[in-house]
């Protein structure tokens, strides 16, 4: 055998084991797709004509203490403080933690909320940087502000889980917006069902939308092509892939900017792991693992409401960082608890779940690059004829975009959000586009992410953002730095 | 089949699908578009005749015929905008008009469809208008979860003795309904439900007792006083630890006591439970006692001891400020803690 008939004969061999893949996962994204379709038709069964003001005179309700780590948010703190403390809820605690802030934000937070220092004592459950000063407001008795030296995002939550007095606790990201009746939407999934340990909802990209006094007033599908991607990117993600999962074995994923956990197992598992870029996803996993082992609850609901808004990087290099990080989160995170995978101690979970997440979320990228390299190898080698190879690249491309336009079709009937005819073509635009360069640009990101892990690097890099009402630019910061993030 | 074949058969199905999504997308918008400017002025002119309903006592009949010749869905859609905003005679009156225009009966027929979703809207409109009693109290027991739970939302306007017995006795099975539902409707019939309540609670104890506890803190009343005082020593930490909120609730000389006994219990959540109690009460015979709770360790204990002894008034702030040159570190911080609180916080964080 020549070596041109070897690498003809591999590289045909590879292109069938690259089919075979591609046929199971996308026979298993049609399953998705069903069960994403199956629950969006229960939620809206259930939610409508719900009468959900009535909660707001309940006096039962769980409390709720919203954790808002802040970085140098000088700028906006004020605001998005404003904002949490006027959200619909009758139970409500809003813990702000200024993360060794280098800027002006503390300062900001003393004037605007009359905040008055207190003995800065604490129960000290799970573990954190240290606390220089505790502070309670006097004129929002729900408020209380933590100043603490900065140790990155899942260190600022851990100091405000201590602090935190609610029933439940809900992790954001400082500048995450949140609709004014999310919580009310989140609460239910614990109120209706005990077993259940966190719940999760639709995050949505608010670039170029409008926004007054915290909240977003008139949702716009960017004219930019990098947000505009990433509109379509999330509402696939959360419509499509984590509602599906809901009646597939549960969620392992809640995003950091806007998530809602059961307080006492939080700190019956230790807070956040420290040691992780991925701190958002490891917390769910370990709390639903720590369920199935100790036989307790292990519940995770996602609720497909649009719950809160997010800003996308606008630029290729800070887009090229966050999903490097988020790669690197997601290897970390399936490696530390392997022993998961096909294990049917964790019923549909070690079964279905993870290995899904390890075979397609995390090797997904390394398979699409492998399958690309190898058709134009193929096609150089005359291994793999044209048409065929053209045929097979539509196929994939246009699969992909089948499964946007039914997370746009869901949003279309269900949620209404995008109300003008020109927003709607531009989603149309941006769902069909989105095959032609910018997925190839995610796979090298993502490919970029999974070396980075392997050589070790736990770097957070920095988030540069325009900000919604004025154009606001983060500093460089330290190696650890809170900088937003919301995994799709 | 060759693969090419089914590349191309693959490709065909993938187009029929693109364009009917792209159909759905925008038809839907359409479509929703067209009807919501259609019954647009419609529904102007019912906000306006439901409006006129909740001014003016007397009912006008032109009103009543317009909004009879609305769509049924124009129809709901009109009185549950309008239901949050109006209660006492005013709601009465929409009730009424409800009634008069067909819609309770529309509701009640949907309550026994075989389909669980039209059995819920028909609970939910009922829940929002009004009426039902003949047909809601079967459906908690209905064999869909969020049926029996809007029922129960139901029952909370409703205070019947026959209402509140039913629901009282589903505090026994939290499962089938959900806590919370029984728990807040309770609370929202009020007084009405305390004989019931009060007869349930002289019969249970354990774990099944505390989501009536909770509701009895609730509503605060001395009928209540003896089944307190009994679950003040049962064998469940979580049930003495309500039945102490509930004993502070309620006050007494015979609870007091009991509270002051709570004070050494052997599970640190009941002893703040105790401590929070007789706080509320501003029982200051006790400060000296919660001044030594202070060294408890666990810190909830102290804590509560702390804004215990801040809502005593002077004797307890007293004690609080020698606490302060405690030789024991910890009570020192959460004496100097408490007294350095601002005042709302310190009001807000007792009634926790």
């Amino acid at each position: 055998m020549t070596a041109y008939e070897v690498a003809t004969w591999t590289l045909v061999k590879l292109e069938w084991a690259i089919l075979v893949y591609f046929l199971l996962v996308n026979g298993w994204y049609v399953v998705l797709l069903a069960s994403a379709g199956l629950e969006m038709r229960r939620h809206v069964l259930l939610s409508r004509g719900q009468a959900r003001w009535k909660m707001l005179g309940s006096r039962v309700v769980p409390g709720i203490s919203m954790l808002a780590p802040a970085y140098n948010e000088a700028a906006t703190i004020g605001e998005s403080v404003r904002a949490l403390l006027a959200l619909y809820y009758p139970n409500l605690e809003v813990v702000v933690v200024n993360d060794g802030s280098k800027d002006e934000t503390m300062a900001v937070l003393i004037d605007q909320f009359d905040l008055a220092p207190i003995h800065p004592i604490y129960p000290r459950r799970v573990s954190s940087a240290e606390v220089v000063a505790l502070y309670r407001s006097r004129t929002h008795p729900n408020l209380v502000v933590v100043d603490k030296r900065n140790g990155g995002k899942a260190d600022a939550l851990n100091a405000g889980l201590n602090l935190a007095t609610g029933d439940l606790v809900c992790a954001i990201d400082a500048d995450t917006l949140i609709e004014p009746d999310a919580l009310i939407r989140m609460v239910r999934p614990f109120i209706d069902d005990d077993r259940v340990i966190a719940a999760g909802g639709t995050i949505r990209i608010a670039n170029a939308s409008r926004v007054e006094s915290g909240r977003v007033v008139d949702t716009r599908v960017p004219r930019r092509a990098l947000p505009g991607f990433q509109v379509v990117e999330y509402l696939r993600a959360f419509l499509f892939g984590r509602l599906g999962w809901n009646r597939l074995g549960g969620n392992l994923i809640i995003s950091g900017a806007f998530g809602l956990f059961r307080r006492d197992l939080m700190l019956k598992a230790g807070g956040y792991l420290h040691e992780t870029v991925g701190e958002d996803m490891e917390l769910v996993l370990r709390l639903r693992r720590t369920g199935y082992e100790q036989g307790g609850a292990h519940r995770v609901d996602f609720i497909p409401d649009p719950v809160a808004w997010t800003e996308a990087p606008e630029s290729f290099r800070v887009l090229a960082r966050q999903r490097d990080r988020w790669q690197r989160g997601l290897a970390d995170v399936l490696w530390r608890h392997r022993t998961l995978l096909f294990n049917p101690k964790y019923g549909r979970m070690g079964m279905i779940v993870y290995p899904y997440f390890v075979f397609n979320e995390m090797l997904a990228p390394v398979v699409e690059a492998v399958g690309l390299l190898g058709v134009i190898l193929g096609l150089l080698l005359n291994a793999i004829d044209w048409p065929f190879a053209i045929l097979f690249f539509l196929t994939a491309y246009g699969l992909g975009a089948v499964l946007t336009f039914m997370a746009l079709v869901l949003e279309e009937m269900n949620f209404h959000r995008y109300h003008t005819f020109g927003d709607r073509v531009m989603l149309v635009v941006w769902a069909l586009l989105e095959n032609l360069g910018y997925r190839q640009l995610t796979v090298i990101w993502r490919l970029k992410g999974m070396w980075n892990y392997v050589r070790g690097s736990q770097k957070w890099g920095t988030m540069e953002r325009k900000g919604f009402t004025t154009t606001v630019k983060t500093p460089p910061a330290d190696e650890v730095d809170a900088g937003k993030r919301a995994r799709v | 089949m060759e693969p090419i074949r089914l590349l191309n058969l693959a490709l065909v199905v993938i187009g029929v699908c693109m364009a009917a999504a792209l159909l759905t997308i925008f038809g839907h918008a359409a479509r929703s578009g067209w009807r919501e400017r259609r019954a647009g002025p419609a529904l102007e002119r019912g906000r306006i005749a439901l409006a006129s309903v909740g001014v003016s006592p007397r009912v006008d009949r032109a009103d009543v015929a317009l909004l009879k010749a609305l769509p049924r869905r124009l129809q709901v859609r009109l009185f549950v905008e309008l239901v949050p905003s109006m209660a006492g005679s005013q709601r009465g009156r929409l009730t009424s008009l409800a009634h008069d225009i067909g819609l309770i009966a529309a509701a009640e027929w949907m309550c026994g469809s075989r389909k669980w979703w039209r059995r819920l809207s028909g609970v939910r409109l009922l829940t929002a208008l009004g009426g039902g009693d003949n047909v809601v109290p079967a459906l908690f027991r209905d064999r869909h979860p969020a049926v029996r739970t809007e029922a129960a939302e139901w029952a909370g306007q409703h205070g019947r003795p026959e209402i509140v017995e039913k629901l009282v006795s589903l505090l026994d099975t939290p499962e089938a309904v959900g806590s919370w539902v029984l728990r807040d409707s309770l609370l929202r019939i009020g007084p009405a439900c305390i004989p019931a309540l009060a007869a349930y609670l002289e019969t249970r104890s354990g774990a099944r007792a505390e989501p009536a506890l909770e509701v009895a803190a609730g509503l605060a009343d001395p009928r209540f006083g003896a089944a307190a005082a009994r679950l003040c020593g049962d064998p469940h930490p979580g049930v003495r630890a309500r039945a102490a909120v509930l004993a502070g609730a309620i006050g007494g000389d015979a609870l007091v006591l009991r509270l002051e006994w709570l004070l050494d219990d052997a599970d640190p959540a009941v002893r703040a439970a105790a401590a929070s109690a007789l706080g509320r009460l501003g029982h200051w015979p006790v400060a000296t006692r919660l001044a030594r709770m202070l060294r408890d360790p666990a810190w909830n204990v102290r804590s509560q001891s702390a804004l215990a002894m801040r809502r005593l008034g002077s004797p307890g702030l007293l004690l609080l400020r020698r606490a302060l040159d405690d030789e024991d570190r910890f009570a020192a911080d959460i004496a100097r803690q408490v007294l350095d609180m601002p005042e709302t916080t310190a009001e807000r964080d007792q009634s926790r």
